[in-house]
């Protein structure tokens, strides 16, 4: 190989923190998966540890997991950048050490209390103790309070840096009011609410503009910060070209939110407001395509960093396609109307989730993992990462293709012909169409699994025989004198 | 109302039709800037393939008349929005970059 | 208030267009500047009438309000009709019948329905089920299911009950006692008085307008 080494600079004690997030992050990861399969296997064989921990238990945590490591994963990014961002270290970096072990031991805690308590009785302190029962949202309140004092620390920390250094960016200009409205929306999903109709009005405030809104203008912003990093981008373009993504995500997705209003008890005017913003969701995510194909096409894809340039062009069109494409199919109000709440959402979450976030998070793994070797090693490059990456594509797009007919037979089953009810849920499981594609998706699940064991040994090794070669120089050079 | 079998044909056809209708803009997109950033035409031509066909999807779709016509006109603005849009994105970024930077850029 | 979605869409495209030229007076359309101004002026606008919206929505989504049955509605027969204009089916509310054999007052009927949202929330039912469509897709949707036939043809006889509550309730304390499908739901240790506020809360949520959803409700294939 031909790669050439140096001596990489010193890290700031953000960026050691930021090493810790990312190392939680792919263990976490390593757990949804697992998680995951557990579940898939359960719907081929429902009495799979059905008295230990039933369908519910796994599900809770592989979807809990997945937003932990995902946002572990986007706010390690924001603390690895950030002081190249500043050129200072990050302000009220202790407190930020002190709440990251925290919310790990809470992290701890609830996949205890998950896995081993799982439910409650039916009173107000269960709510607050073990179970707020709400997908995605299941943590209980004590866990929303400590991660409303992780966000408060770390937008602390992105502020006073910000004005330590002097220097207001618009970078930083728009992460900081990302993340503002991301720490305020939370709020949204702390209260307890009798009426369905008003708690799931709230609870897609969380959901939706999170996931739709504030997590996309975040992942824009270490997409811009890598591109500017990773490829050298002019920071005024890189900048304007956030604003215009900002401008579009939030043009689309705050009023795209409507197509969760469709059939919740909220008005009719939801239906044309929903299906016309969520039309047009797609748009940013094209914008991004171009934007991060621009500027790696225009380097042919030979940057410093071979696996985070192709995570990076992974997200775009992982996010378009994911996201987009896979989000548009079911969103007008008439097909929706069929389609809402059968395994088809279940396909565009898989996907969109895998494009847009966990593509992030890897290209961020790379790139860290490139800096944290003693030893720079340029092009950082291994023949494992390839397969990682693979296998993992492969396992997503079959896991996807599973859902996406399984969905298809379930809505014309059970919603078109049968009726909506139990009888004709049943029905829709039961068919071969929607049966059948249960083994496929716990055999890529399989697969996922095998990618993610390279993925991980892959960013143990990778960039290690750059530290190797150097040593030898060293030695070789202290023989021979001049240098 | 009409009955169960006519329902369900009618909810497969537009799934199916708007399953396709969504793929397509998408790989015209994809394909489109492929070709653009690798300096491929037929790359490209390809593109425009699929962004034809999403018309011609469009145009089947309003033809099974299951669309009511207010329906139909938010189905062919929409086409138009994404007829219009890697083309238009493409131009964007490259006017963005001419106009915000100083070292050459790629066509 | 009637609101209409294509004004509000055009009005709030205008609104957004006009405050980025206003923000951004001067700038050139490719610089920084007037991306900037489109960043704020879009995020404001879009904020402001997801704000005012909101508020609308509120008012309507009020329990008593026509959409959002009130909390006494579990003291009566309910049922869904074809409604010819809007093309979907509606709820509609019958003769007070009681429930378990008792009229509930609208505080006894708030105070059962709270419990059964609080106990539906502290069983996690939402990582199986669905309800209004959105949870875990492992299991029914509950949108309709105190409308579910299955009470009265499947449900009732094989548990012994006398009413469809009666049956719901016996049903959802020991569910594996009863497996339906190959599907089972697990035994979740439901006291008597939490599995009589689950359906009490399942029945209240059967009576809400979803503009029709789930489609054509237990219109079977019996039926067709």
């Amino acid at each position: 190989m031909s790669a050439t080494t140096q001596v990489r600079p010193k890290l700031y004690e953000s960026q050691k923190l930021a090493l810790w997030y990312f190392a939680v992050a792919i263990a976490l990861f390593g757990l949804q998966l697992t998680f995951g399969l557990i579940a898939a296997y359960q719907q081929l064989n429902p009495n799979f540890l059905f008295e230990l921990a039933p369908f519910m238990t796994n599900r809770t945590l592989h979807v809990n997991t997945l937003v932990v490591w995902l946002l572990v994963g986007l706010v390690g990014g924001v603390y690895w950048f950030l002081p190249q961002e500043t050129g200072r270290e990050v302000v009220g970096i202790k407190a930020a050490k002190i709440i990251w072990w925290v919310i790990v031991a809470g992290v701890l805690v609830l996949a205890g209390i998950y896995l081993f308590v799982q439910y409650g009785p039916g009173e107000m302190s269960t709510l607050w103790l073990y179970m707020e029962g709400r997908e995605y949202l299941e943590a209980p309140r004590w866990v929303d309070l400590a991660l409303v004092l992780w966000v408060a620390i770390f937008l602390f920390n992105v502020i006073a840096t910000t004005l330590a250094s002097r220097r207001v960016t618009g970078l930083l200009l728009v992460l900081i009011f990302d993340l503002v409205a991301l720490g305020a929306l939370y709020s949204a999903g702390m209260h307890y609410n009798i009426n369905v109709t008003m708690d799931q009005f709230l609870w897609w405030w969380v959901v939706h503009l999170w996931v739709e809104a504030t997590w996309e203008v975040l992942v824009g912003v270490l997409m811009a910060w890598s591109l500017m990093y990773l490829l050298g981008t002019p920071r005024k373009v890189v900048e304007t070209w956030l604003f215009l993504e900002v401008a579009l995500v939030f043009g689309t997705g705050i009023l795209g939110l409507g197509h969760h209003y469709f059939w919740i008890g909220t008005p009719e005017y939801w239906l044309g407001l929903g299906g016309f913003f969520s039309a047009l969701e797609p748009l940013p995510l094209v914008a991004m395509v171009v934007h991060a194909l621009y500027d790696a096409g225009g380097h042919r894809l030979l940057a410093v960093n071979k696996p985070a340039v192709f995570w990076l062009v992974a997200q775009a069109f992982g996010n378009f396609i994911g996201a987009g494409v896979w989000g548009f199919m079911q969103t007008l109000p008439q097909i929706n109307m069929y389609s809402h709440g059968t395994q088809l959402a279940a396909a565009h979450g898989h996907l969109a989730f895998f494009g847009a976030y966990l593509s992030t998070v890897l290209m961020l793994t790379y790139v860290v993992v490139q800096q944290a070797r003693p030893v720079l090693s340029v092009p950082l490059d291994s023949r494992w990462w390839k397969w990682a990456a693979g296998l993992m594509i492969f396992g997503i797009v079959g896991i996807t293709g599973a859902f996406t007919i399984s969905g298809f037979t379930q809505t014309l089953i059970e919603r078109a012909e049968g009726g909506s009810t139990w009888a004709a849920f049943i029905r829709a499981y039961t068919h071969p169409w929607y049966a059948n594609t249960l083994g496929w998706r716990y055999f890529f699940g399989w697969i996922m699994i095998i990618g993610y064991l390279i993925l991980v040994y892959d960013l143990l090794t990778i960039g290690k025989h750059a530290v190797a070669t150097v040593k030898a120089t060293a030695v070789a050079t202290a023989g021979g004198g001049d240098d | 109302m009409i009955d169960t079998a006519a329902r369900a044909e009618m909810v497969r056809t537009l799934m199916l039709l708007e399953f396709v209708f969504a793929m397509l803009p998408g790989f015209y997109g994809v394909f489109y800037i492929l070709g653009q950033v690798l300096h491929r035409r037929w790359l490209r031509l390809l593109g425009y393939g699929f962004g034809a066909a999403q018309v011609g999807v469009v145009l089947l779709m309003i033809r099974t008349g299951y669309l009511e016509p207010f329906w139909v006109r938010v189905m062919l603005v929409l086409t138009l929005a994404y007829v219009a849009m890697p083309p238009a994105l493409w131009a964007l970024a490259k006017a963005i970059h001419r106009e915000n930077t100083d070292t050459l850029q790629p066509s | 208030m009637q609101i209409h979605w294509l004004e509000v869409t055009i009005a709030a495209i205008a609104i957004a267009v006009v405050l980025t030229r206003v923000l951004s007076k001067g700038a050139g359309w490719l610089s920084w500047r007037f991306w900037r101004g489109a960043m704020i002026a879009s995020s404001i606008t879009m904020t402001t009438i997801l704000f005012v919206l909101s508020f609308f929505t509120v008012q309507e989504a009020r329990p008593g309000s026509g959409r959002i049955p009130p909390w006494t509605v579990i003291n009566h027969e309910i049922g869904l009709k074809w409604d010819a204009e809007r093309q979907w089916q509606v709820p509609v509310v019958g003769e007070e019948t009681g429930f378990f054999g008792q009229v509930y007052s609208p505080e006894e009927a708030e105070a059962l329905v709270n419990k059964g949202k609080i106990t539906f929330q502290a069983r996690n039912c939402m990582e199986c089920h669905t309800l209004l469509g959105n949870g875990a897709y492992y299991a029914p949707d509950l949108t309709r299911a105190w409308l579910d036939p299955w009470w009265e043809t499947r449900i009732k006889p094989m548990v012994g009950a006398e009413s469809r509550e009666e049956a719901m309730m016996k049903w959802l304390m020991n569910p594996p006692q009863y497996p339906q499908g190959t599907r089972r739901m697990p035994n979740l240790n439901l006291t008597e008085e939490e599995a009589r506020a689950l359906v009490a809360f399942l029945k209240w949520m059967a009576a809400i307008d979803t503009n029709g959803f789930p489609p054509h409700y237990s219109l079977t294939y019996e039926q067709r």
